[in-house]
């Protein structure tokens, strides 16, 4: 079993600490790619040759920040509290894109750190931040992640449906935070449209980053089934 | 007198063959059980309350195993002292969102947070009116509260709805409480909630509906048979049955579990739930949301066993859950049916007087999602004729 995570947008690697043990006492190969938002480099991924399924796990923005290649040559997808298009067409997302313009002119001045954090509280609501893992609000934004988070920003905001080389073909498991407060609920409706034969979970009492310690088992349990 | 006469009486006065024994049992193979005994040969469990076959899940026993790495053992101490840990509060948060309550708190046992309802909800002044067979628990905190107990026929309401008006009639501001259960253990039959939740509201009385054998099974994805009626006081459920783990909980509104958390000493003077367990909870959680179709399953092969029971001559066991009680009649018919049936490998439990009425002892079948097919037509063919025949 082969797996390729990839965090979403102000994620940063070491985000799937939990994930990686569990794949270690599973003897599964994973590999982590990093956007470098915050002080570590970007980290970029591939596949191996060796065989077995290949599988997919993608935070929020993530799927759209993999190489269609990696995506395309995966047999399995988990779609961790993500979407295809972030900003509804018409009235409903103009509030939406408003608000992804005033944190794309935050990050251009002093309040980056600032709305940093306060994403991150909407992200982890209803769970405290203190449940993240370390992440990129730990350190000071240097230059070049402020730059990519404000590039992938436009990007997110620009975002119509699913990435790239999605493959459509693969099973799909669709987790969803039922308190999600980033993904609205019609971008979440989008997606499971995207994808009508994936498995969807709604995980009920937790939000966008889908703080629970069931989460990795169960996702886990979902990927041994797929052999 | 010795402070030991007392209990030397009373266990003279019991029947050596009314004695129980408890015996130990280790899981074995697909929804097995064994005793620990020398020589025991694996039974298939057809008497525990692990509905949905969660307890030895291996994503609740990952989870489990997780928290206990990071948490240790036990809490330590109590929620108010320094036992509370983020899971705690992320089981309450997500049972709250998943059960569209309020607040949930959480309880080291069911008999616990039973005892903790009941003394939130009534007082010395308060008159409970109490389906006949609730569990042992609620009338253990009727008597705690202090309040005065009236009971009606089981299921009733007609009956409830007499003594409503009558107490109304008596005392019109008199404090109202009724207690009852989605799903009775030992019958398998449930109330008409809806209108049992209509009754109570009519009548100004609190309602405590006790989901411990529903929740899991019964209600929309299993969510109990309480779920959507916001005329319920309060709920209680446990976490030791259909959802694997272990611990209990109370839901309701925002006042009631302020009130529960600043005044229910049965809340704030006990160790707070082992986290392994909060967490395995958790994940028994999260297992029923993500196979939201099991409970039904279970349901349609309760009504199949329930046909072919009948159909092989036996009574009908009433309600449609997972409870299926054979009554059978006599004490010593019914324990020789369960050692036959164990004796053919099949672990069953004999309910007996006084736990139910004289002239109805009964086998207490309980189904699990994960017994393996045939399991319908084993027991058929251990069972045999009825009785009667």
């Amino acid at each position: 079993m082969q797996l390729i995570a990839m965090h979403g947008w102000a994620g940063d690697a070491r985000g799937w600490g939990p994930f990686q043990a569990a794949w270690e006492r599973r003897g599964w190969h994973g590999q982590c790619g990093d956007r470098g938002y915050g002080p570590r480099p970007p980290q970029t991924v591939a596949w191996l040759d060796s065989a077995g399924p290949r599988v997919v796990i993608a935070h929020s923005f993530g799927p759209h920040l993999l190489p269609s290649h990696v995506l395309k040559q995966a047999d399995a997808v988990v779609l961790l509290a993500s979407f295809g298009r972030f900003v509804p067409e018409g009235r409903s997302g103009r509030q939406l894109r408003h608000a992804l313009a005033a944190m794309a002119d935050q990050l251009r001045g002093p309040d980056a750190e600032t709305m940093l954090q306060a994403f991150l509280e909407r992200a982890a609501a209803p769970q405290s931040t203190s449940l993240l893992p370390p992440g990129i609000p730990t350190e000071p934004l240097g230059q070049s992640g402020r730059q990519r988070l404000g590039e992938d920003l436009e990007r997110l905001a620009n975002t119509a449906g699913l990435p790239a080389g999605f493959p459509t073909e693969a099973r799909v498991l669709i987790v969803e935070g039922g308190e999600d407060q980033i993904v609205v609920p019609e971008a979440r409706q989008l997606l499971r449209s995207a994808l009508p034969a994936a498995d969807t979970l709604v995980l009920a009492g937790v939000g966008h980053c889908l703080l629970s310690p069931a989460l990795e088992p169960l996702v886990c349990g979902w990927i041994e089934g797929l052999a | 007198m010795s402070w030991r006469a007392p209990l030397a009486d009373d266990l003279e006065q019991l029947p050596a063959d009314q004695r129980r024994q408890p015996r130990s049992w280790r899981p074995s193979g697909e929804a097995g059980l064994q005793s620990t005994a020398p020589g025991s040969p694996p039974l298939l469990d057809l008497a525990s309350n692990d509905y949905l076959g969660l307890a030895a899940h291996p994503a609740l026993v990952e989870t489990a195993s997780q928290a206990m790495q990071r948490e240790g053992v036990g809490a330590g101490a109590s929620r108010l002292v320094s036992g509370g840990r983020s899971v705690h509060e992320q089981l309450e948060t997500a049972l709250a969102a998943w059960l569209q309550r309020e607040r949930v708190l959480l309880f080291p046992s069911g008999f616990q947070a039973n005892l903790a309802a009941v003394q939130a909800l009534a007082d010395r002044h308060t008159l409970v009116l109490a389906d006949r067979l609730i569990h042992h628990s609620l009338l253990v905190g009727v008597r705690a509260s202090g309040a005065r107990l009236q009971r009606f026929a089981h299921n009733q309401l007609d009956a409830l709805e007499l003594r409503l008006q009558q107490a109304r009639r008596d005392q019109p501001q008199r404090r109202l409480l009724v207690i009852s259960e989605s799903l009775f253990s030992m019958e398998g039959t449930s109330p008409k909630v809806s209108e049992l939740g209509e009754l109570c509201h009519r009548h100004g009385a609190a309602l405590l509906l006790d989901e411990a054998h529903a929740l899991g099974v019964l209600g929309p994805g299993g969510r109990g048979l309480g779920h959507g009626h916001g005329s319920i006081a309060m709920v209680s459920g446990t976490f030791g049955k259909a959802f694997g783990s272990g611990g209990a909980f109370l839901a309701g509104n925002g006042l009631v579990g302020e009130w529960l958390l600043q005044s229910s000493g049965a809340f704030r003077y006990t160790t707070a739930l082992a986290p392994a367990l909060a967490a395995g909870a958790l994940a028994g959680l999260a297992q029923m949301q993500a196979n939201p179709t099991t409970s039904t399953a279970l349901l349609a092969r309760a009504k199949r066993w329930r046909d072919g029971l009948e159909a092989a001559g036996w009574p009908r066991p009433p309600g449609t859950g997972p409870i299926l009680p054979l009554v059978v009649g006599s004490d010593r018919a019914t324990l020789t049916l369960q050692q036959d049936l164990e004796a053919a490998g099949l672990l069953t439990v004999a309910i007996r007087p006084p736990t139910v009425p004289e002239g109805t002892a009964r086998l207490r079948l309980v189904l699990r999602h994960d017994l393996p097919e045939g399991s319908l037509e084993r027991l058929l063919a251990a069972l045999g004729a009825p009785p009667c025949n």
